[in-house]
This record gives C-alpha cells, sequence and structure tokens, in this order.
C-alpha cells in the first residue's frame, strides 16, 4: 500500500456486513479493509452479489435494519460507525455522499431537477433559498449541464444529463468522498466516456476522493489509479489498476479480465464457469476454488490469508508470481 | 446469389402523438422512430444491428417479429412480405422468427415454470403433445443447461440472470425459427457469464440459424457478428463487414462509438471524439444529417439535407457527404488497443 506520511483521509478496517435472514445469517461482506487520502481513486469490481454495494451503503450508514455490521470507518481518525446513526449523520452527504445506482432514474418526476438538487444544501446547509439556487447553478455548470436548465423537470433530460445532475446532487454539500455505485451501467458508450471524464475531472478539481464501483472492469480503470476485486464478500486482489489488467495475481481477476470482450481482439473471450458461491453457509476454504482452474486439495479446506507484497494485497494460497505477464 | 432470408426495405415506422391526447389536442404530430432502413439478413449470418438507446433499434426488432406495424416500407421473410399479412397467414412466419428479449428478469412469467415457458410456444403453435417433453428438454440442452432434468421444474426466481436468459433462448429455439432477433441479450448480466451467452449465439449460427443481434454494445458485436449495421436516429448511418466496418469506419458516428469503448488499460484514456450534445427532436427531424450537431467535422452543407447511404468500400456503406468524397476514410481508425 502507498504510505504517504500524512493519516489517510478515510479508512475502511476489516468491515464486515452480515444480513440476519430470518432462517439464518447471510455472510455479505468479510474482512473489507482500504484506505483513501483526498484525490485518490479505488474502484471496486466484482459480480452481482459479490457485496460492492453493501460495502459503501455500509459506510453511509445506509443498510437495512437485518444488517449487522462490524469493523471501522474511519473518517479523519474518528469511527463514524461507532455511535450508530447519530454519529453517521453529520458527516452522511456533508463528509460522505453518495451517487446511487440507478440514480438517474430515481428524481422525482413533478419536481424540477434544480429543486431536487438544492434540498440537500437546504436541509445539510441550512442556505437559504437563494443562496441554495446560486449553489444550483454552480454545481451544473460544473457537471455540464447550463444552469438555465435547473427549472427543468427529469423527463427533459436525456439519461445521461439526469446521470450528471444526480453527480451534481452528490456534489451538492462539498463532500470529501464520494461514493458511485455503478454510476455509468444503464448508459451508452459515448455517455458513459463521458461520465467517467467527469468523475476524473471532479475528483482532480475538488480534490474529492472517489470510490467508484461497478462490475465493469474497463470503465474502473479509466477512472481509478487502484482497484479493489471482490468475490464472495471478500476482496481478493487489490493493486494498482495498470499492475491489475497487466499481471493479475489472483485466478478470479485473471478470469474476469478473459472475460472482457475487446475490439480487436475477436474469440479470445472466456466466461467464467460455474457461479458465486451461496453466503447463507459458511465458506469453508477458498470461496473460488470450485471455479478455479488452478486450485488445489489446499484451496478447498483452507481459506487464504491476504497476503501484502509491495503495493498489492492478494488472497490466495498459489497466487501468479508478482511481474508475470498474463 | 439466393435470396437473403430477411429483408427490410425502406422500413419507416412513426408513433402518432397527440391525436385524442392527454389534453385533447388533435395532432397530426408523429414520432420518427424509424426512417427508412434496409438491411439484409443472409441465412445462418449474424448481423448487429448497434447504436444508442433512442435510435429506434428496438423498433425494428419489434417491427420484423410483427409487435409493431410499420408505416411504410416492407419486411420480406424469405421471398414473403410479412407487412401485408392478416394474423393467419403470419402465423408460420411467427413461429419462424422468435425474438428474445433484453431483460431476462422481466420476460419470464414468474408463477411459470421453466417447462412451462418453453413449452407456452410449443402450445400455441399446435406442435404435436406427444412431443413436447423432448422438445422441451432438447432445446434446454442445447443452450447449455443440462440435465435438463435440474432446471424443469424450476421457478425464475430460482435461476441466475445467466440462466434465466437461457432460458429464454431455449423457448425461442424450441419452436425451431429460421431467425432469432436478439434484443439486448446480454446487457442486463454480468461481464462474466456474457461471453458465455454470447457463445451461445455463435454456437447456434453454426446450427444454422440466422441472428440479427440488436445491441449498444459494441465490443460484443463486434466479436459475434459477420456485419454490423450502425443506427443513429432511427437511421442506418453505416452498414458493412464487420472487419470492414471496424478497420475502416467512415461515418463520424460509428467513429465516435468505436473512439468511446472504454479500454481496459489506463494508461489509454477513451476520450470520445464527439461533440456533446443531444439527439435532435425526433418530431421535428431536422433536414439535414441529424448527427451534423454533434459531428466533430460537421461543415454547413451537412445541415442541407439528409445524406444517402453511398458506397464506400466492398459491401459497406455509410451515409455522410465527408465519407462520400473520401475524406473519412483514410485517418486512422481509433481503437482501443489490445494488452
Amino acid at each position: 500500500m502507498t504510505t504517504p506520511a500524512a493519516a489517510p483521509l478515510l479508512e475502511v478496517r476489516d468491515l464486515g456486513v452480515d444480513f440476519d435472514i430470518g432462517h439464518g445469517q447471510l455472510h455479505a461482506v468479510r474482512g473489507v479493509s482500504f484506505a483513501l487520502h483526498a484525490r485518490d481513486r479505488l474502484g471496486i469490481v466484482g459480480e452481482s452479489g459479490c457485496g460492492k454495494s453493501t460495502v459503501v451503503l455500509a459506510m453511509m450508514g445506509l443498510l437495512p435494519p437485518n444488517a449487522e455490521v462490524s469493523g471501522q470507518v474511519l473518517l479523519n481518525g474518528v469511527d463514524i460507525l461507532a455511535g450508530g446513526d447519530s454519529s453517521m449523520r453529520p458527516h452522511r452527504w456533508r463528509d460522505i455522499s453518495m451517487v446511487f445506482q440507478g440514480a438517474m432514474n430515481a428524481f422525482n418526476p413533478v419536481r424540477t431537477i434544480g429543486d431536487q438538487i438544492a434540498e440537500p444544501i437546504r436541509m445539510h446547509r441550512k442556505a437559504s433559498r437563494r443562496n441554495a439556487d446560486n449553489r444550483v447553478a454552480e454545481l451544473l455548470e460544473m457537471v455540464g449541464i447550463p444552469a438555465a436548465r435547473a427549472a427543468r423537470y427529469p423527463h427533459e433530460f436525456s439519461g445521461g444529463m439526469r446521470q450528471r445532475a444526480a453527480l451534481a446532487m452528490a456534489l451538492a454539500c462539498g463532500p470529501k468522498v464520494l461514493l458511485a455505485d455503478e454510476p455509468t451501467t444503464a448508459l451508452d458508450v459515448i455517455v458513459q466516456a463521458e461520465i467517467l471524464q467527469l468523475l476524473r475531472r471532479v475528483s482532480d478539481d475538488l480534490g474529492v476522493a472517489l470510490v467508484f464501483i461497478s462490475h465493469d472492469l474497463p470503465a474502473v480503470a479509466q477512472v481509478t489509479e487502484r482497484v479493489a476485486v471482490m468475490y464472495a464478500g471478500r476482496v481478493v486482489e487489490e493493486a494498482p489498476v495498470a499492475r491489475l489488467v497487466t499481471a493479475p495475481r489472483h485466478p478470479y481477476t485473471a478470469a474476469l479480465l478473459a472475460a472482457i470482450p475487446r475490439p480487436g481482439a475477436a474469440a479470445t473471450v472466456r466466461s467464467i464457469p460455474g457461479e458465486p458461491p451461496r453466503l447463507d453457509t459458511p465458506v469453508v476454504g477458498c470461496a473460488f476454488a470450485p471455479r478455479c482452474p488452478s486450485a488445489a486439495e489446499l484451496c478447498r479446506i483452507t481459506e487464504p490469508a491476504n497476503t501484502f507484497d509491495g503495493d498489492t494485497v492478494v488472497a490466495c494460497h498459489f497466487a501468479m508470481p508478482a511481474g508475470l505477464p498474463r | 446469389m439466393n435470396a437473403p432470408l430477411l429483408q427490410l426495405s425502406e422500413l419507416t415506422v412513426r408513433y402518432p402523438l397527440g391525436g385524442a391526447g392527454f389534453f385533447g389536442r388533435s395532432g397530426h404530430r408523429v414520432t420518427h422512430a424509424v426512417e427508412g432502413v434496409s438491411l439484409t439478413v443472409e441465412a445462418g449470418q449474424i448481423v448487429a444491428l448497434v447504436g444508442e438507446s433512442g435510435c429506434g433499434k428496438s423498433t425494428v426488432a419489434r417491427t420484423i417479429v410483427g409487435l409493431q406495424h410499420a408505416t411504410s416500407g416492407r419486411v420480406i421473410f424469405d421471398g414473403t412480405d410479412l407487412t401485408g399479412l392478416r394474423a393467419r397467414a403470419l402465423r408460420p412466419y411467427r413461429r419462424a422468427i422468435q425474438l428474445v428479449h433484453q431483460d431476462p428478469y422481466d420476460a419470464l412469467d414468474p408463477r411459470m415454470t421453466v417447462r412451462a415457458i418453453v413449452e407456452e410456444g410449443l402450445r400455441i403453435h399446435h406442435v404435436p403433445r406427444a412431443d413436447h417433453d423432448a422438445i422441451v428438454r432438447g432445446a434446454l440442452e442445447r443452450v447449455g443447461l443440462t440435465p435438463a432434468d435440474l432446471v424443469l421444474d424450476r421457478f425464475p426466481h430460482q435461476l441466475s440472470g445467466g440462466q434465466r436468459q437461457r432460458v429464454a433462448i431455449a423457448a425461442a429455439i424450441a419452436l425451431t425459427p429460421r431467425l432469432l432477433v436478439a434484443d439486448e441479450p446480454v446487457s442486463m448480466l454480468d461481464v462474466s457469464v456474457r461471453a458465455s451467452v454470447l457463445g451461445l449465439i455463435e454456437d447456434l449460427r453454426r446450427d444454422g440459424l440466422a441472428v440479427l443481434l440488436i445491441t449498444h454494445d459494441l465490443a460484443g458485436a463486434v466479436m459475434l457478428a459477420d456485419r454490423l449495421a450502425v443506427m443513429y436516429f432511427g437511421r442506418i448511418v453505416e452498414e458493412g463487414p464487420v472487419g470492414e466496418v471496424m478497420d475502416f469506419p467512415a461515418h463520424p458516428y460509428t467513429r465516435a462509438l468505436l473512439s468511446a469503448i472504454p479500454s481496459p488499460d489506463p494508461a489509454v484514456r477513451t476520450v470520445p471524439d464527439v461533440v456533446a450534445g443531444e439527439l435532435p427532436d425526433a418530431v421535428h427531424p431536422p433536414p439535414g444529417c441529424a448527427f451534423a450537431s454533434r459531428c466533430p467535422v460537421a461543415e454547413p452543407r451537412c445541415g442541407g439535407h439528409v445524406p444517402p447511404l453511398i458506397e464506400v468500400g466492398s459491401g459497406h456503406r455509410a451515409a455522410c457527404i465527408l465519407a462520400a468524397r473520401g475524406l473519412i476514410p483514410n485517418a486512422p481508425a481509433p481503437r482501443p488497443p489490445s494488452f
């Protein structure tokens, strides 16, 4: 891990989330740790159900009541999870903010976009209507929407514009950390590329630390410096993105990369056989072993621990050696 | 040369607006969804129709399978114009052309078992009941749900997204169609299972099935298709063999699409080669090229009239006045490098 002298802005330590599902426990997230400084950008990738959305919802304190969260989320060294909702509330939206999955379809159709972006400003900043309106204009310009469109309704915006507006809303209270959950998933390629560019620019210009969640590794690689790959609730590999895509060390990372279609590399795409394990029973051994091409007896018995190697974390008994290209 | 399996000829679909509308406006206003689309699919071929949401590609799909009436133009399947046929005469063609929907979560009835879902089409098309069991099992095994016994009595919610999409494809191929119209078959699926569903479509083609693949995922389309047609604002703006279109994209929109595919290599930043902007108004389409408002190389002349599709290479057509002058294809093709 990179270790600048300054303490990190945000640190997630050994985060775990269990859901009580009536007839037992579902272990959605286990032992997730990472740290972010201002302007850092971390991607979290993995298949549906791997726990990536649960991680960020836990960081926002937005999980349903049947969720049991363990571990710490330190913001400037203070654990914001420790005191329950009352300790989270002053930080939510002001310090940590989020663009939700499908946010572009979550606007209220009968209120103007500007009115909806102004709401968190008036609530959290106790701003007057005029000040809030000025801030809305500033935010819209920042995400590339003419300020005059604040008076328009959601249906008058294209999908890409609504997604920009959702980003403006998340930035309304000047957060230090922005969590973006699949912000480009339902968008067309050109609009997606524009939003990715915007995320980079916003984090650079405002110094916001970004956690970018997606199942689309190329999209993440376009924005973040580091990527954490999650599988069955655990981070199985975390590394600088350039290293991760050229020399993956966990077999799951390698398999994810092989599944990406790329023009010019036709017929080389391989899907990952099998399915992720059920999380309502304790995982024995490595969760990926049943689908792993290089699994051995050991993998089915003992869960691999995290191995720290320079700026890479990998959890595999047979991690591919560093520096070996695929 | 044999007649193509499917031939769309100047297909136009316009949706009426207003009429006895919300505020009682009597309007003759229409939304121009599809304008003069001509496209052929040969037997055993995979043709990909790509474009962004709202470009009319799903309307083309719905018109081919008869869920939407064509305003004008023809849908010719195996030599017969389907647009003029009555329901009874259309029935055999409804069997021969099957549609796979985008969303495997919504397309399957949650209260029907997999067996009932795949069997439904057989009942509708009066396939002898005695054959149903064998056909249903055969179709499920063909799509890789083996052994079929494991899934036959399950309900959709007990299946993963990839399995659901396989069930939807099994329901389509149980009727031994000759053309499969697949509308975004993998866009709702995880990257890890997308490849296997695309691989299945490739397998089915090897059995002789023709496929019209409708998608906004250019990278996936390129992997699979023999021919590529790019739609923008209701019209086909470029069409040709995949390799040819990839190597020599002639229309600025195609080039923009290619330049926007994110590269997994962080050193290669994708910066889309397009002017940020909105689609024109589909009720009042512009007189000229619809892409001109976002085109990085547009000229004043582009606003004059809609450019026709003209030959820019072997079997390769593009609708751009600059391409017509040979100005675009000489520029290097933007393409994310493999790593």
